[in-house]
């Protein structure tokens, strides 16, 4: 839900007019922040900051754009601020979505069917035919092709948040 | 007679004139409310929305866009505008290139006023990211310069270059974020219309806009400009004995402290080298000898007035005498004054004896 709000955010800071202050520099700091926090580089104060600058924002905009961008913000922190603490605190993504918390890997009911590998765009995917495939977490950047092609009965790929990442084993 | 319209300002009883808007009734009684994108010169546009009131109680509207009513009961600051206002104040400075030191507005800029009013507090700053931009300064014009990276787009530079000098050679480039201040696609302000009059650079509340080697004059003395006929009011910014800067001055009642580029930037020939401090002339007219055929005419001498005053008047009656008057001709200056024009022209219908009379302002 945190990249809900940034996506969100990335809308209205480019349909920003500019004329007014909060809208112009306050939707491209909340941005900033929101991209910092889905990307790893999240502040514990920036919680309480996100609150501050929407609501300030909200009160100082000139128009109907401004007075609603920071909504998306306020909401997902209160129905969802357990979110933004795991994304923060732990580093991890609670919905699996933010790429820099997540990671991929495949089960072992796996039979070996080679789509995922040959789909993978990154060549991360190492296996035999019929045999257990595993995925190489250094070359992987999770673009989620291999999720989408695993056969439905088999569906032996899954996707883990806050995992160490183990180097082939 | 405009109407007088009774309000209350934070408890104040005020009296304004129909047709004002609560900022400047407030600014006129010595009430202050922050503000950045106002000017006494200009149209409001409510841009910064810094000076934000609550009305009767009502939800926070910009005082600058608010008509005098009368009855009213206005309040300038409440927990809302507060924080509205801090927030607003703190994203400004993220944004800007805060170097105060060696800033030419650092005596008088609006950012640090209204910093100062809130109370901004340096450490609720490092919690925001630092979105500098890197824009490049235009030094194009000869006498001022743009630093994008101070600019806090309160349009009022735009807004001077539209209403009070006509030229609209700069206006918002690009939107949003991005937006900057700039002439017609955005090029350098030397290659656009812009007549260099510097009105946009004296309004500029901020360091974006200033003067090229600005120094702070250690007093000022009252002039007329010597250009040329409009005499605009001028105040002269001196240091030691010389001219450092010039400004308009507001009482004057041909230029109302407006002034063009030749009035604003243009005093250096006070002391300039090459101006001449005594009579001077060509070494062959000192020895009552002919002029050399060919571009040399010999050495430049000085001398005295009267040596100066005779050569001149014997040759000219020498040249009507050959010649007649109207083999001379006459230009005169707007820097003279109008006694010493009015004897030029005396001269030449006169004493020369001819018509052809004309005065720099042709050029």
């Amino acid at each position: 839900m945190v990249d809900v709000a940034r996506y969100f955010l990335d809308f209205t800071e480019k349909e920003s007019c500019g004329k007014c202050t909060p809208c112009r520099l306050g939707t491209k700091q909340m941005l900033d922040i929101l991209e910092d926090i889905v990307e790893g580089r999240g502040r514990p104060e920036d919680i309480d900051l996100l609150e501050e600058l929407a609501v300030g924002i909200k009160a100082g905009s000139l128009c109907g754009l401004g007075q609603t961008a920071p909504n998306p913000v306020l909401t997902t922190l209160r129905y969802f601020r357990h979110e933004y603490e795991a994304h923060i605190y732990h580093h991890t993504c609670p919905a699996k979505q933010c790429k820099e918390f997540i990671s991929y890997h495949i089960l072992e009911t796996c039979i070996g069917c080679g789509l995922c590998r040959r789909n993978c765009s990154a060549n991360a995917i190492i296996g035999e035919q019929k045999e257990l495939h595993h995925i190489d977490q250094s070359l992987c950047h999770k673009c989620g092709v291999c999720y989408e092609v695993c056969p439905p009965k088999v569906f032996s790929v899954e996707v883990r948040t806050g995992e160490v990442e183990l180097v082939e084993g | 007679m405009p109407k007088r319209i009774k309000l209350t300002i934070d408890g104040q009883e005020i009296i304004a004139r129909q047709g004002q808007n609560i900022l400047d009734a407030a600014l006129a009684n010595g009430i202050y409310i922050p503000h950045l994108c106002h000017h006494l010169d200009l149209k409001p546009v409510g841009a910064c929305r810094l000076c934000g009131i609550e009305i009767d109680g009502g939800r926070m509207t910009m005082s600058c866009l608010e008509p005098v009513r009368d009855g009213i009961d206005v309040v300038t600051n409440s927990p809302t505008i507060h924080q509205s206002r801090v927030v607003t104040m703190e994203l400004l400075i993220a944004d800007h290139h805060m170097d105060c030191l060696a800033c030419a507005a650092a005596n008088d800029c609006d950012l640090l006023t209204v910093s100062t009013y809130l109370g901004i507090q340096p450490e609720r700053l490092e919690r925001l990211r630092k979105i500098e931009r890197d824009l490049p300064i235009d030094a194009s014009n000869p006498f001022f310069l743009f630093d994008p990276n101070k600019c806090v787009l309160c349009g009022i530079c735009v807004r001077t270059c539209d209403e009070i000098q006509g030229a609209r050679a700069i206006d918002f480039v690009n939107r949003g974020y991005e937006t900057v201040i700039g002439a017609f696609g955005n090029k350098p302000f030397v290659e656009s219309v812009c007549e260099s009059c510097g009105e946009c650079v004296v309004r500029c509340p901020v360091g974006a806009l200033s003067i090229k080697d600005y120094k702070i004059p250690a007093y000022e003395v009252d002039s007329v400009c010597t250009y040329c006929g409009v005499g605009c009011s001028i105040k002269l910014g001196v240091q030691g004995n010389k001219i450092v800067s010039v400004r308009g001055n507001r009482e004057g009642e041909t230029n109302h402290g407006q002034l063009c580029v030749k009035g604003r930037f243009g005093y250096e020939f006070v002391n300039h080298p090459d101006r001449l401090k005594k009579p001077m002339v060509r070494e062959y007219l000192l020895n009552g000898k002919k002029r050399k055929k060919g571009d040399d005419r010999g050495k430049w001498v000085e001398t005295d007035w009267d040596t100066a005053l005779n050569i001149t008047a014997d040759r000219f009656a020498s040249i009507k005498k050959e010649s007649g008057g109207e083999a001379i001709g006459v230009f005169s200056s707007a820097k003279c004054s109008n006694e010493e024009n009015y004897l030029m022209a005396k001269i030449t219908r006169q004493v020369l004896g001819t018509h052809s009379i004309d005065h720099c302002a042709r050029l």
